[in-house]
Order: C-alpha cells, then sequence, then structure tokens
C-alpha cells in the first residue's frame, strides 16, 4: 500500500463516515470485513450528539413536533455538520430548515403548524442570549457628565443578551405553552407581533413589545446617534423609553461616533 | 521556579478520587457541599459563559480545586490550531484557577467541519511529530503542560505502523506533556481490536501519568461503546488495581455523562477509587512487572 499523508487519511475518514456506501470506503480500515460496521459506531455517535443538542436547543419544538421532531431533526444534521467546537450555539440552520421542510413536504404528508419556523427562531433566540457574555452596566454618570451637543453624538450600545424578533404569531405565549395553538386556533396576524428576547439576571425569556419600540430598538443596534435617534420621526417618540431600556439592561453601553 | 515547575508544585491540592462536575448536579452541590477533594470540568461546556453560567461556575471554583476537561481542541487535526479557541481555554484557565487542562489524543476537526466525536489517528512517525508539535504549540501558549487522554477507538487504519501504547508514549516523552490515563478508554479500544490493555500501561512513562479517568461502557454487537451511562464496568476497575499495583496512585475520578444518576448515587461510585486508593498499594516495581 502507497503511503498516505495524515491529511489524506483524515480525509478518507471522514468521507466514509458521511457518505456510508459499503462498496467505496476509502479510509483503509482493517479488518475491512468489519470495517462498515465499526464506521457505522461513528455514524451513529455523531447523529446521537447533534439530536441530543438539538433537543436541548429546542425543547418546545419537541413538543409541538412529537416523533416527527427526530425525523425531521436528523434529516437537517446531515446537512448541517458544525464548523465550530462550541456545541452549545449548534442549531442557528434550524429555523431556516423546518421553514424550507414545512414548503417542500408531500401534499401527503400531515403539514407542520404555520408557526414552527418561527417558534424555532425564538427558541434559538433564547439559547443565544442564556449563553452571552455578561455586558457592561450603563454608566449614567459618564453619559451626564458629556455635554449636550457630544450627548447627540454618542451611539448607544445595545447588549449581546437581547435579540430581537417580529413574527406573525403569539410567540411568548406559545413558548410558555404550546398546547395554546391548538386550543386557541391561533391565527396569524396581519400587523405581526415584536419581541425582545433578553436575559435577565440568569433566565433568558420573550418580553412582546409594542412596534414602535422595536424599530426604535432597531434603529439603536444599526448605530444611529442620540440625535438622529431623536429627531428621525420613526424613532423621536421612544426617546422617552430610552431610561426604562437601560435600566432594564437592554442598553450596556455607550460609543462615540 | 518556571511557570510550569509552579503548576506543577500547586498541582499537589488535586488529590485522591474526585469526580467529574455535570450540572444537573450543581444545585445539589452548593447547597450541601459534599466532601469531595476535586472536580473536574468539562471546559467546553463553561466557554463564553454569562448569566447563570458564569455565577454557577464561580460558585464551583470558589469551594473546590478544579482541573479543566476540553473536547474542542482537536489536537491532531491537520487543520491549523483554533487559536480563538485556545484564548478562551486559557481565560477559562485563569477565571476557574485549573489546576490543568487536558485533551484527547484524536482529532474532530478536518476541513473546516466540525463533529462531536473523538475521531482516531493513525499510529504512523508522521502523525507522531504532528501530534508532539501541536501539543509543545499548545503549552507554550498556555505556559504549562498538558495533559493527553487516549480515547477509544472502533477503528484501525492499515496506515498504521505501530500499536497505540508505543504511538501514545512517543508522543508524550517527544512533546513533553502528562497524561491523563482513562482506563474505560483503554479497555474499550483493547476490547474492540482484540489486544492487550496491560501492554499499553507497560509502554506508558509512569511518572506522567497524572490523573485517571474511569467509567462504564456498553455493549453493541460486537463491540464495545464508550458510553459513559452506567456504573464503572468490571473489567475497568481490575484494570485499575493492576495499575495501582504497580504504580503510585494518582487522582482517579468518575465519567458519568448519560443516564446520569443522582449525586448520592455518583458519590458512593467514587467511594470505591477511595477504599482502592487506600487498601492497593504498589508491591512490585514497575521494572519487575513490565
Amino acid at each position: 500500500m502507497a503511503l498516505r499523508s495524515l491529511q489524506e487519511i483524515q480525509t478518507s475518514l471522514l468521507a466514509d463516515i458521511f457518505n456510508a456506501q459499503p462498496d467505496t470506503l476509502q479510509s483503509h480500515i482493517v479488518p475491512i470485513d468489519s470495517a462498515h460496521t465499526r464506521l457505522h459506531v461513528y455514524r451513529n455517535n455523531i447523529q446521537q450528539s447533534f439530536l441530543k443538542t438539538l433537543h436541548r436547543a429546542f425543547p418546545i419544538c419537541v413538543m409541538a413536533l412529537g416523533a416527527r421532531f427526530d425525523v425531521i431533526a436528523k434529516e437537517s444534521i446531515a446537512l448541517n455538520i458544525s464548523d465550530i467546537a462550541d456545541l452549545n450555539l449548534y442549531g442557528d440552520f434550524f429555523a431556516g430548515f423546518l421553514s424550507d421542510y414545512r414548503v417542500n413536504s408531500s401534499a401527503e404528508a400531515r403539514p407542520l403548524p404555520d408557526f414552527i419556523a418561527d417558534l424555532a427562531e425564538a427558541e434559538y433566540a433564547l439559547l443565544q442570549c442564556y449563553y452571552a457574555e455578561d455586558s457592561r452596566v450603563f454608566d449614567f454618570s459618564k453619559f451626564s457628565d458629556l455635554s449636550e451637543q457630544a450627548q447627540g453624538e454618542i451611539k448607544l450600545i445595545l447588549t449581546p443578551k437581547m435579540q430581537l424578533l417580529k413574527s406573525s404569531w403569539p410567540l411568548s405565549e406559545l413558548l410558555n405553552d404550546v398546547s395554546f395553538a391548538a386550543e386557541n386556533d391561533i391565527q396569524q396576524s396581519e400587523g405581526g407581533h415584536y419581541f425582545c428576547v433578553h436575559r435577565s439576571e440568569m433566565k433568558a425569556e420573550v418580553i412582546e413589545i409594542p412596534r414602535q419600540s422595536y424599530k426604535a430598538l432597531k434603529a439603536l443596534s444599526h448605530g444611529v446617534t442620540l440625535h438622529q435617534f431623536s429627531s428621525d420621526t420613526a424613532t423621536r417618540e421612544s426617546v422617552a423609553a430610552l431610561g426604562q431600556w437601560i435600566s432594564r439592561g437592554w442598553v450596556a453601553e455607550m460609543a462615540a461616533c | 521556579m518556571s511557570n510550569q515547575e509552579s503548576i506543577r508544585a500547586t498541582s499537589t491540592q488535586i488529590q485522591g478520587a474526585g469526580l467529574g462536575l455535570r450540572i444537573p448536579h450543581i444545585k445539589h452541590i452548593l447547597s450541601t457541599e459534599p466532601d469531595i477533594p476535586w472536580f473536574e470540568l468539562q471546559a467546553d461546556n463553561w466557554l463564553y459563559a454569562g448569566g447563570l453560567t458564569a455565577t454557577l461556575r464561580s460558585a464551583i471554583c470558589e469551594r473546590y480545586p478544579v482541573v479543566l476537561h476540553g473536547v474542542g481542541l482537536s489536537l491532531g487535526a491537520t487543520d491549523a490550531l483554533d487559536w480563538d479557541y485556545l484564548k478562551a481555554i486559557k481565560v477559562l484557565i485563569k477565571d476557574t484557577g485549573a489546576h490543568w487542562y487536558s485533551e484527547h489524543a484524536s482529532f474532530s476537526k478536518h476541513q473546516g467541519r466540525h463533529v462531536p466525536d473523538l475521531l482516531p489517528l493513525p499510529y504512523t512517525e508522521e502523525a507522531i511529530r504532528h501530534l508532539s508539535e501541536r501539543i509543545m504549540q499548545v503549552q507554550d501558549f498556555l505556559a504549562q503542560p498538558l495533559l493527553l487522554e487516549n480515547v477509544s477507538s472502533y477503528i484501525q487504519y492499515e496506515d498504521s505502523d505501530m500499536d497505540e501504547g508505543t504511538f501514545f508514549s512517543t508522543v508524550v516523552k517527544e512533546s513533553g506533556c502528562d497524561v491523563l490515563l482513562d482506563l474505560n478508554n483503554l479497555y474499550v479500544s483493547a476490547y474492540n481490536h482484540g489486544i492487550d490493555a496491560e501492554h499499553f500501561l507497560q509502554q506508558l512513562p509512569a511518572k506522567s501519568v497524572k490523573q485517571i479517568h474511569l467509567a462504564g461502557y456498553s455493549q453493541q454487537d460486537e463491540f464495545l461503546i464508550d458510553t459513559h451511562g452506567s456504573r464503572v464496568s468490571e473489567p475497568v476497575w481490575d484494570l485499575y488495581k493492576t495499575f495501582l499495583q504497580v504504580y503510585e496512585s494518582v487522582p482517579a475520578m468518575i465519567e458519568w455523562d448519560n443516564n446520569l444518576p443522582g449525586f448520592s448515587r455518583l458519590n458512593i461510585e467514587r467511594q470505591k477509587i477511595v477504599a482502592m486508593q487506600s487498601h492497593i498499594k504498589p508491591s512490585v516495581l514497575p521494572r519487575e512487572v513490565y
């Protein structure tokens, strides 16, 4: 047998693990007669590990989908091998996968709930907020020391422990009790629902917020200055809410332009 | 005293029988503060952590000496080392006051894809050079010795031109690292490949073994699987007795991840280590046996 480099050996093993064709194994595993069975141990370990991670990340989707969750999750895992070591954040693709799956399912298949992709997006946002680093506490005295002109030129930085979501569905009710959907025959809201996903102290939660607040917080996340914020017709009515957002920890710090 | 000597000196706080810290047990541990000499933290669960995770981590580390055990470094990979990950590990070592950090002689990342498993390396001269160089880079960066753990395996490569014991001990000698000897992994691999586990022990540089893992396996068809889902298996206890009959005792602990029992049940399992460490003393010099 010709000598293979370490890189070639690793490439062939991964190819054999992910392309399970018993007749075309490349990894030169011995003894050859049990190579396929032995590789299957790794395939199974990897799949189960990712599946367990998705169960942990999307517990409400598991409740909503029942046994179908595993079937769908396994399909998604096959297409989404992680590019990071941190399994706590595996699953960023899952809401999009559910959305495509719902659209592409055959007519005979029992349809997935319409809200499932948005629910998954909210669960993933909760996960990210839960694991986000602690941010600083906004320093009011530093802000007060600035001249009025300098205050107008600063940008307010939102905490990494917060995310903003919008959906046609009442996600906070669904996250609290997924049976709410079946019991209340929920309908899509044309106006939409707006949410702040946030970790306060120890727990991440989803709070429904007014559309105006959502737009104003989005503007801050896009880096508008305080002067722009208080002049723009879309955001100026939210100036009064800034103090409340700061005290809730949604605004972490300020940055000069 | 050099950094590495300093780390080795403070590591005397890690002695006896410890436990792998598992998140469902933390509340019980913090409220009852059981008499456990040290805990091993799964490093990857405590990286980049804020909020509750950081608070719990601090609470544990204020009360107990800890060591860190990683799975995400992919030491044996041919992909570049992940320096951002290593920087996070370095911060974690500082924040937790961990006495040492261990990783596996395996690879998990290849061509940018990361799999949640520890894939075995071929036992070749190139792999020895590659793994040893990477360990030295990590040790230089962390300014402390790394503990290298042997992994369980289900495959062997036709490319290998030596046995696992020769491969592993050569890497340890060339890199100057220490050893986390996983006796469950050793037994599982030996069984799956029809080889003698004690032959691996014979080849280890004895003084380099700083920590031992004990765990339970399960049987699946003709293979043993490293599941960490039950009590320590009897053949693994036997291997531990063999180790204690030959070598001075080193810190040892139970790894239990799946079907996790309550803390009290886990602590009963730990007491078996305590009993063995007390009653079994080296009766023969290593060279007389091996």
